[in-house]
Formats: structure tokens, C-alpha cells, sequence
């Protein structure tokens, strides 16, 4: 869908018709359903977060100014909603320990402490990519699930988070970093048969 | 190892393509005498793009459950002259305003609730029929049936779980009616909500209106008041924050 047929499309729901948004969530929803999928954690929350950021999109959207993008602006709503959302479900269930200031908790640990070999591996693994996502702390969550799934740039996220740039970067970086860490620890409780931490050195 | 930390990020901002001609040259240098970024590089590209990979589709109900529900507004918006953006969030708040008036009518003559009602409809409906002081449980139903032309929970969810008004303080609701319009003297300086066409501006920040809701729902947090501005109003949309102020009892003052 080019720009000017989202622009055609949003001008026809504002102007009454509202079967003219459909065709806007036929476009977005993937990314919206997947954003809200890595934020949420599970198919269900997903499913009810994303179907609730198109309703509150299509209530709203005379506030779309449109010196953004729809998408990201979409994505800024989707993001708020989960964060309401997990902040509920946080009233109601004890998380596990959510740490926001990852940074100050991270263990140190030796410089070699990522294997490129071993985190490739990982990273074909989607019980251990499942695991390390869900053990990041959510603002790691947050601000890579935009960048990656979301695409939006540096300047997007520093706008859509109320981020300095300079925060949308060390943010970004402490969040891979954290994934990479996690991915690293992922071995201990799920371990490919193939792939030993003892024989972690010998392959490099 | 702390002194990597601004390389370490560079080569991220490098990976998702948001590093500068300046500061990519720079990296390159440095990585061709650091192993550890290097081998940092490469970790980073094992991870990159990790958050976004193996994700499923949508599921296929999602689009239909959206677009019933967006129907349903569309529908009850349609029954209603005010207009389909700022129906859903102010549906809610006509019901509370209108329910706290009714619950106050006895103090007040009705010509001055049609005339200044801050849910004209909803209030003066409720009014109408009410040509007494009613109790207040009855009051609230009536208010709500009015309100709720759909019937949808959160219009009754408002009026009868999360008032707007301190339900033990009814009296707080006249102070809606008689501060808008008047302007207080401008003695310090006051946040500002900008109507410009059909868009709201809270301090200059775009949101929408129920985010508008949220931001001065924090009760007894603008005794002095907000200031509208007022930029090519949309009629529906000025009056709809005329309303979610008067309902808050947030004094309006104009510039």
C-alpha cells in the first residue's frame, strides 16, 4: 500500500466511512499483532492487545496528524496499550523479578563471554530466542521489538518513547547485548544435544 | 572495557544503518585494531534482527473482530449527532456529567442545566424526564440508558464503577457549570490544551482525547485551571473538550 493510498483510505474513515479502515488493518496487522506478541508474551494477551490498539486507532484517528508515518504512529499506540495492559496484569499476577536497570544487574562477566557460533545457533532455536526475549526487562523488549519489527528509525523511537537519541542508542545497544547475554545463558536449561557449554572453547 | 561502550554503540546504530559518514569511519578504524569489538560485531550480528524473526502471522479472526467492533462505533455514532471520533471517550463522561447533574438537580433549575450542561443531550433528556428530585440510583440508571445509545459496558462501567465525580461529594459538580466561560484572572502560568481543526494539543504534545482524559483525570491537579487555545476548532471536537473539562471540573480559561 503506497502512502497516498493509506493517506486516500484514512481521509474516507475520518470522513464517515468506516469499512474504508479495514483495509488498514488487513495491512498493518501483522506487525501490529507481532509487536504486541513480543511485548505480551503470549498468543492471547497478543491477540487482544492488537485487536484493541486498532480499535483505539480507529477512535482516535483524528488525532493522526499524519507528520508521521501511520505505521508508527499505529505502532506508538500499539506499545501503549500493552504497556497499560502488562501493567494490569501485573496488579493482578506476581511477574518474575523484573529488573528495569538492567545495566546495574548485569553480572560481569569475561570478555569472551559471547561465542558468535553458539549464540547462531541459539538464534535458530525458538525455545531459546521464546526464553531470552521473555527475560529481558520489558523497556529492552520494548524498544528492539520497534526497531525490529516495527522498523522505526532512531529519530521515531526518540519520538514515539520520548527517548534523547543518545538513549535510543545505548538503550538499543544494552538491550542486544542483554539478548546476546541471555541467549549465551539459554544453554544451561535448554540445551541443543549438539551443542556442549564445556565444549565452547574447543570449537572456536 | 567501558571505554568500548561508545563503539558498542556505534556498531549497533552501524547495523541498523544510523551511524554517520564520520562516525562509521572512526568505527572502522577502531575495529581494525579491537578484537573485542570485533568479536563484539559479530555477537551483535548473530542477534540482530532476532526480535523480529520466527513470528507468526496475525490470526486470521483479528480483522473481523477489529472491524466488528470499529462497526459497532461507527453504528452508535451514527445514531448521534455529535460524530464518530469523539464519540467513544465522550459517551462516558456524558453519562458521568450527566448523572452527577441529575443527582444535584434538586439545587439548580433545570433551564440552567440545558442551557450549560456539559452533556446537553444525555443531561437534558435525563432532565426531561425527571421532573423531580429522583434518587440517586434512579437517576444514574436514566442517565445511562440516555448515554449508552449502543449497549455497550462502558458507559454503564463509567456511571456505575469509576464515577468521574466523588460520588460522596455530589456538590463538586457545580463548580463545572459555572466555571467555563468566565476566565480567571491569569496570575501564573497555566497548562494549555490546544484545539487545532479536529487535532488536541496538550503543552504543545499531540494526543488524543481520552489520552487528554487520562492526562487531567488526576483529580484537583489544576485548581487554576487549563487554558483553551482554540486554532480553527472543530466545533465537535471543541465541544468535546468543553465537556471532558467541565466534567472534570477543571476550570477553562481562554486566552
Amino acid at each position: 500500500m503506497t502512502k497516498d493510498e493509506e493517506s486516500a483510505l484514512i481521509e474516507r474513515v475520518l470522513a464517515g466511512d468506516a469499512n474504508a479502515f479495514e483495509p488498514l488493518v488487513l495491512e498493518h496487522q501483522t506487525n501490529v499483532y507481532r509487536l504486541a506478541l513480543r511485548l505480551m508474551g503470549n498468543e492471547a494477551d497478543a491477540a487482544d492487545a492488537a485487536q484493541d490498539a486498532f480499535v483505539k486507532a480507529y477512535t482516535s484517528l483524528s488525532s493522526f496528524r499524519g507528520d508521521s508515518r501511520f505505521s508508527v504512529w499505529l505502532y506508538r499506540l500499539t506499545n501503549n496499550v500493552c504497556i497499560d495492559a502488562l501493567r494490569r496484569r501485573r496488579d493482578t499476577v506476581p511477574l518474575e523479578t523484573v529488573d528495569s536497570e538492567g545495566e546495574e544487574t548485569e553480572l560481569p562477566l569475561p570478555d569472551e563471554r559471547w561465542s558468535p557460533e553458539i549464540l547462531a545457533e541459539r538464534a535458530e532455536d525458538i525455545r531459546a530466542v521464546r526464553a531470552a526475549m521473555a527475560a529481558l526487562p520489558p523497556d529492552c523488549r520494548e524498544i528492539l521489538a520497534l526497531r525490529e519489527i516495527g522498523a522505526l528509525s532512531y529519530e521515531e523511537l526518540s519520538s514515539a518513547l520520548g527517548l534523547e537519541l543518545g538513549t535510543v542508542r545505548s538503550r538499543l545497544s544494552r538491550a542486544r547485548k542483554r539478548l546476546a547475554d541471555e541467549l549465551m545463558k539459554s544453554g544451561n536449561y535448554t540445551p541443543a544435544p549438539h551443542v556442549k557449554q564445556q565444549e565452547g572453547g574447543a570449537r572456536r | 572495557m567501558t571505554d568500548h561502550t561508545v563503539f558498542e554503540e556505534r556498531i549497533c546504530a552501524m547495523l541498523d544503518g544510523e551511524l554517520s559518514d564520520g562516525e562509521a569511519a572512526e568505527l572502522r578504524a577502531h575495529l581494525d585494531e579491537c578484537p573485542e569489538c570485533r568479536a563484539f560485531l559479530d555477537a551483535m550480528k548473530a542477534v540482530y534482527g532476532l526480535s523480529a524473526k520466527e513470528l507468526p502471522e496475525a490470526p486470521p479472526e483479528l480483522s473481523k473482530n477489529v472491524m466488528e467492533r470499529v462497526l459497532a462505533e461507527a453504528g452508535a455514532a451514527a445514531d448521534h449527532p455529535r460524530g464518530r471520533v469523539i464519540r467513544f471517550p465522550f459517551r462516558s463522561l456524558a453519562a458521568a456529567a450527566a448523572a452527577a447533574l441529575v443527582l444535584w438537580a434538586g439545587a439548580r433549575s433545570l433551564p440552567a442545566f440545558r442551557a450549560k450542561s456539559a452533556a446537553p443531550q444525555a443531561a437534558a433528556a435525563g432532565l426531561a424526564q425527571e421532573s423531580a428530585v429522583v434518587s440517586a440510583e434512579e437517576a444514574e440508571d436514566e442517565a445511562a440508558d440516555e448515554a449508552a445509545v449502543s449497549s455497550e459496558p462502558e458507559a454503564y462501567g463509567a456511571v456505575n464503577g469509576g464515577m468521574l465525580f466523588d460520588s460522596e461529594n455530589p456538590l463538586s459538580a457545580p463548580a463545572a457549570e459555572a466555571a467555563p466561560e468566565e476566565g480567571l484572572p491569569a496570575s501564573r502560568a497555566v497548562p494549555t490544551v490546544t484545539v487545532h481543526g479536529t487535532a488536541l494539543l496538550w503543552n504543545g504534545e499531540p494526543l488524543t482525547l481520552s489520552e487528554l482524559e487520562d492526562e487531567l483525570s488526576g483529580a484537583g491537579d489544576y485548581p487554576d485551571g487549563v487554558e483553551l487555545a482554540l486554532e480553527e476548532p472543530d466545533p465537535e471536537t471543541e465541544s468535546a473538550v468543553r465537556a471532558l473539562l467541565g466534567a472534570l471540573n477543571i476550570p477553562v480559561r481562554e486566552p
